[in-house]
């Protein structure tokens, strides 16, 4: 009786593939027999995207900035730990927030059963800096010590409440994924100023924290994808497979790469796909590295006291630090975007002890990256940004614990900075409530930002437009608006 | 295939209804030699007339399937064609009536007017589809606005290009073949801005620069606002020709060996804003030379031999000048 359910199991298995192979055979077919090569409909609808879809090669007006720093921050820094001052909180700790201050925000569902809200004060003390006395937490002396270089946005304020879709919102301009980012948007229209690296390379300190991110964060989306963020490895050797093959000379190599690109190129005359195009740039970049890429993350020729500056952490490949010395080693080489994450800012619990090990990992480094490129005449037309997707609530996530408590997501006000590339230096930009929770005064949207961005390497963000499956996109989707008082 | 082919010979039979029906027209009403209007050979005009007209119009409809044109002047033309072509038949039967009864009937001369108001309204609208708008407006008058309309951009770029910033003098364009040739020699070349004539030269991409290629750079010596020549060795190139480029605004000579001497070619410089010393040999005796370029805003001096005292007594002297060393 066995061996026949055994039999009638095999009969019905062998059915089944003898089906699917009959339909998958049928559907070959009718491929084969319907696409030898794209009809000239097809190629003259591609042309017409070409002719729609060309980068823009120069920019719209003249820019402030040739290259950018983008120190971004994932996980949500609080801000009233760190830039955003307010005397408040200390004198109403542990009463509860008012509820005219909450009035309809978006609240995350992880407060969600939570009923009361005590306001929690801030894990460190103020002081203030610079000629225009701004203040800044005990957290951040480095920071601090450059103030009048740092252009300080307290109003910035977001859609987004969770990780994924608030990154990906803010380097792309859309919550979901599948959208050019910024790095990707500047790389296509202005393309790279040196030939023999990337024009957006990402890199990620390892050592922050837990919360994921997703390379959707990088990716070019349905810009071709040589544009994507070339990510380095947080390891010595930040791009794998530099030497050849035991056996193997240059030479070797670049007649191989010869003969795939002719073979690329003769697939590409009946295809006409651009992304055989992207694989041959893709081909040629990563031949070009293997000789660019060792000179910069030699830090050997780094004088000692320049590596001191970075912090003790700054000969540890992967870390912030030496990210932040390998962004200003590819500043130099005219790297057009240059995207570092630091993941750890996630304080649901713990933020006394969570800030400063966020802190202590990235403050050193992020002063010396600004101190570093001002004294070598780069932070003049480099753009360096340091912020993080939201901030986060004044009042306490879970129970108010002298050392435990923590702080949820917050998307209606946060504080980033930034300095050089033609924004405003020694600037407070605008206002939040005496709760930190709401902005009162000159709010920047992070489309507004992104246009700002775009604004100052002289693109107009409504002129630069990618035509795609039947629509135009840009980076600031439909709206954003340059903010004027943050131009130098 | 066979519908592109005849839709391509609209241009050659386009003029056919024109000719004839034209000819057709002068014979009736300028032939002192009454007894033509009445004849049969003038019938025979107008019937070639229509047909060309015919022949023409379907020609027409034929190449506007390919989508190449306007679609609203090439619907505009269309219509006026198909005005044109049913006239010249209207023009035909009446003249045939003529002949059949002797005597002119009263909406012939009517309908023959209209039929040529139509043609020349037809082929103005065609010429305008194939030749734009402005093809008969007169060649002086195009060139003046082709120069006002140049002078109004550039204007607008001069306005534009810096934002918040000081205004740049309007400088007329680089040959685009020059500046290929350029890059092709290893330079890198950008426009400041699109439209604008202005030029950011960097050797970033060059192993290493030579006297034949820096002399290049004299060829487009007005339209340079930026050059670097940072990390470059620059053994045996005589840099006396960076004088030359006297409407330089930026100077990036960082991590390179020049010194003193090279500061003395500057003096022609007065428009450098920014110049970059980081990493060169300059000391205080190249001071001199910096003090007297009177439109620089920031000098970038770390790590060059340049002292402490020197720096803050520059400080002193020349307070609007932004001095940058390590900090």
């Amino acid at each position: 009786m066995e061996e026949f359910f055994h039999r009638h199991f095999e009969n019905k298995r062998r059915e089944f593939l003898k089906g699917s192979v009959l339909g998958l055979g049928g559907v070959a077919l009718q491929t084969l027999m319907g696409c030898g090569s794209r009809k000239p409909a097809a190629k003259q609808a591609i042309a017409a995207a070409e002719e729609i879809n060309k980068p823009l090669i120069n920019p719209h007006f003249q820019p402030r900035a040739k290259r950018v720093i983008y120190l971004f921050q994932s996980g949500g820094p609080s801000q009233m730990e760190l830039f955003d001052y307010k005397p408040k909180l200390y004198s109403m700790h542990g009463q509860e927030i008012p509820p005219s201050v909450i009035g309809k925000n978006r609240i995350s569902g992880m407060v969600s059963n939570q009923y009361s809200f005590p306001l929690a004060m801030p894990s460190a003390t103020f002081t203030q800096h610079g000629s225009n006395g701004a203040f800044f937490s005990e957290h951040v002396p480095h920071i601090a010590s450059i103030a009048d270089d740092l252009c300080i946005v307290k109003s910035m304020f977001t859609e987004q409440i969770n990780h994924e879709p608030a990154v990906i919102f803010t380097q792309t301009g859309h919550q979901l994924s599948g959208r050019p980012c910024i790095g990707s948007w500047l790389s296509y229209g202005l393309g790279s100023m040196n030939e023999n690296l990337p024009s957006f390379i990402v890199m990620l300190s390892k050592g922050g924290g837990d919360q994921p991110i997703s390379n959707a964060s990088w990716s070019s989306g349905f810009l071709p994808s040589h544009h994507q963020g070339v990510q380095f490895m947080s390891a010595s050797d930040p791009v794998p497979y530099l030497s050849n093959p035991q056996g193997i000379d240059r030479m070797d190599r670049r007649r191989a790469l010869d003969f795939i690109k002719k073979m690329n190129r003769m697939q590409n005359e009946v295809w006409h796909d651009t992304e055989i195009e992207s694989q041959i740039n893709q081909h040629e970049m990563a031949y070009r590295m293997q000789m660019a890429i060792p000179s910069v993350s030699d830090l050997s020729d780094e004088p000692q006291h320049i590596l001191d500056m970075y912090g003790e952490d700054v000969k540890k490949p992967g870390t912030f630090a030496y990210n932040c010395i390998m962004a200003r080693r590819l500043a130099e080489k005219d790297v057009r975007f240059i995207q570092l994450y630091h993941l750890g800012w996630d304080h649901h619990g713990g933020l006394y002890s969570g800030i400063r090990r966020a802190t202590k990992q990235t403050d050193q480094a992020s002063a010396a990256l600004v101190k570093d490129l001002k004294q070598r005449g780069l932070l003049d037309d480099t753009l360096v940004i340091w912020g993080g997707e939201f901030g986060r609530t004044s009042f306490s996530q879970g129970s108010l614990t002298p050392e435990g408590f923590g702080r949820d997501h917050h998307p209606g006000c946060y504080s980033i900075w930034m300095a050089g590339g033609g924004v405003k230096p020694g600037l407070v930009y605008g206002e939040t409530d005496d709760f930190a929770h709401n902005v009162v005064k000159d709010k920047v949207h992070v489309h507004d930002f992104q246009a700002t961005l775009m604004h100052l390497m002289g693109v107009d963000h409504e002129q630069f437009i990618y035509k795609t499956q039947g629509r135009r996109y840009r980076l600031t989707d439909v709206s954003g608006h340059v903010v004027h008082g943050l131009l130098a | 295939m066979i519908t592109s082919f005849l839709g391509h010979l609209h241009p050659i039979l386009l003029h056919l209804p024109i000719g004839i029906f034209s000819l057709a027209f002068v014979l009736f009403y300028f032939n002192p030699d009454k007894s033509v209007r009445l004849s049969k050979q003038l019938g025979f005009i107008l019937l070639l007339s229509w047909i060309s007209a015919i022949l023409s119009a379907a020609s027409g409809f034929l190449l506007n399937t390919s989508g190449e044109y306007n679609e609203q002047a090439a619907e505009t033309h269309q219509w006026l064609a198909i005005a044109f072509t049913i006239l010249c038949g209207c023009v035909y039967f009446l003249h045939r009536y003529i002949l059949k009864t002797n005597q002119i009937h009263k909406a012939f001369q009517p309908v023959f007017i209209a039929a040529l108001i139509a043609m020349v309204f037809t082929g103005h609208a065609g010429g305008s589809l194939t030749h734009g708008a402005d093809f008969l407006r007169p060649q002086q008058e195009e060139t003046e606005k082709h120069v006002k309309d140049t002078v109004r951009q550039m204007l607008q770029v001069a306005t534009t290009e810096l934002p918040n910033g000081p205004k740049l003098p309007v400088v007329a364009p680089v040959d685009t073949a020059l500046i290929k040739e350029l890059k092709a020699s290893g330079f890198t070349i950008r426009l400041l801005a699109e439209g604008s004539g202005w030029l950011d030269v960097s050797t970033i991409n060059m192993n290493t620069l030579t006297q034949q290629q820096f002399e290049q750079l004299v060829r487009i010596s007005a339209n340079i606002y930026g050059l670097s020549l940072a990390n470059q060795q620059l053994t045996g190139i005589d840099l006396k020709l960076i004088g030359k480029l006297t409407q330089l605004r930026r100077l990036d000579i960082r991590n390179t060996p020049l010194g003193d001497s090279f500061l003395s070619v500057l003096s022609n410089l007065e428009n450098l804003e920014y110049l970059n010393l980081v990493g060169t040999t300059v000391s205080d005796e190249g001071l001199k030379y910096i003090v007297q370029l009177k439109g620089l805003r920031k000098v970038y001096c770390w790590n060059s031999q340049i002292s402490v005292e020197a720096i803050n007594n520059l400080k002193l002297k020349y307070p609007q000048l932004s001095i940058i060393t390590g900090l």
